[in-house]
């Protein structure tokens, strides 16, 4: 019965280390491309050009536009090039701006 | 005056459902490990279905309480102060859910379809080996659902300083 046990302490290893790899940044400006977009929550998760992914939530606040202009949530979607302005707060980033790119 | 919050909000059907698969997948498991430890005792025969039943009704109700915790995101995600807390959570949730659903199937197949008794005597083996994996995962499932209500408050209203919403 102790091999069993141990055997599963051993399975549950491996399992501790798994994940999507949600990142957190510091406030300020970043590039990337969106990685998906939930617009039930108005939700986006960026790959950033550093290489982590972060998720955002828009808020009332939240700017966003293309070509200078104000655009429509609607407007982004996978793969859309975005540069980002957001602001930590705890380990919660607030997007401040959100701005299409070409 | 701060109004009272509903009791049916959707973020609550999460806690009301999600102490069956705590209670059913840990008492489940530890049966199913004492009726592999007794399987020679003739007295103790009751044990293995019993835990069995025990563990398909808490699975059933595992996938029940990711299914809430979906729509409690919803609600409660975007004011967290340490999201990744909540995708934690989700993430070893669903990993509960797929272990034990294998560790089910793993114990079914082995013994409805392997061919010889001794093929036959492993596939209960290997689903021990998950279910016991799959009890320690859902002990962390608990603790980081608990770092979310304890320590930042999800779906839980913070009453106004003068408790005016408790005033009728």
């Amino acid at each position: 019965m102790m091999k069993w046990m141990a055997l599963s302490m051993l399975a549950a290893v491996p399992i501790a280390g798994c994940g999507e790899g949600i990142a957190v940044v510091e406030s300020g400006s970043y590039e990337g491309a969106v990685a998906k977009v939930v617009p039930a929550e108005k939700e986006i998760y960026v790959n950033l050009d550093n290489g982590k992914k972060i998720e955002l939530y828009f808020s009332e606040d939240t700017k966003l536009t293309q070509d200078g202009e104000a655009a429509e949530f609607s407007a982004l979607s996978q793969g859309t090039r975005v540069r980002v302005e957001v602001k930590r707060v705890g380990k919660r980033l607030e997007p401040v701006t959100v701005e299409i790119l070409k | 005056m701060a109004q009272l919050p509903s009791m049916w909000r959707e973020e609550l059907w999460h806690p009301l459902v999600v102490h069956f698969p705590v209670a059913l997948l840990i008492v489940g498991s530890a049966g199913f490990a004492l009726a592999m430890a007794l399987r020679r005792k003739t007295s103790a025969a009751w044990l293995l279905p019993a835990s069995r039943a025990l563990l398909v009704l808490g699975t059933l109700s595992a996938w029940v309480a990711v299914y809430t915790g979906i729509l409690a995101d919803r609600e409660v995600g975007r004011d967290l102060c340490d999201p990744l807390v909540l995708h934690a959570h989700e993430r070893y949730a669903y990993l509960v859910c797929f272990l034990f659903t294998g560790g089910i199937l793993a114990d079914l197949l082995g013994v409805r379809f392997l061919p010889s008794k001794q093929w036959k005597a492993w596939g209960p083996r290997l689903a021990l080996v998950v279910f016991l994996a799959g009890t320690i995962t859902l002990g962390y499932v608990g603790h980081l659902g608990g770092k979310l209500v304890y320590q930042q408050a999800a779906g839980v209203h913070q009453p106004s300083e003068d408790c005016s919403e408790f005033v009728k």
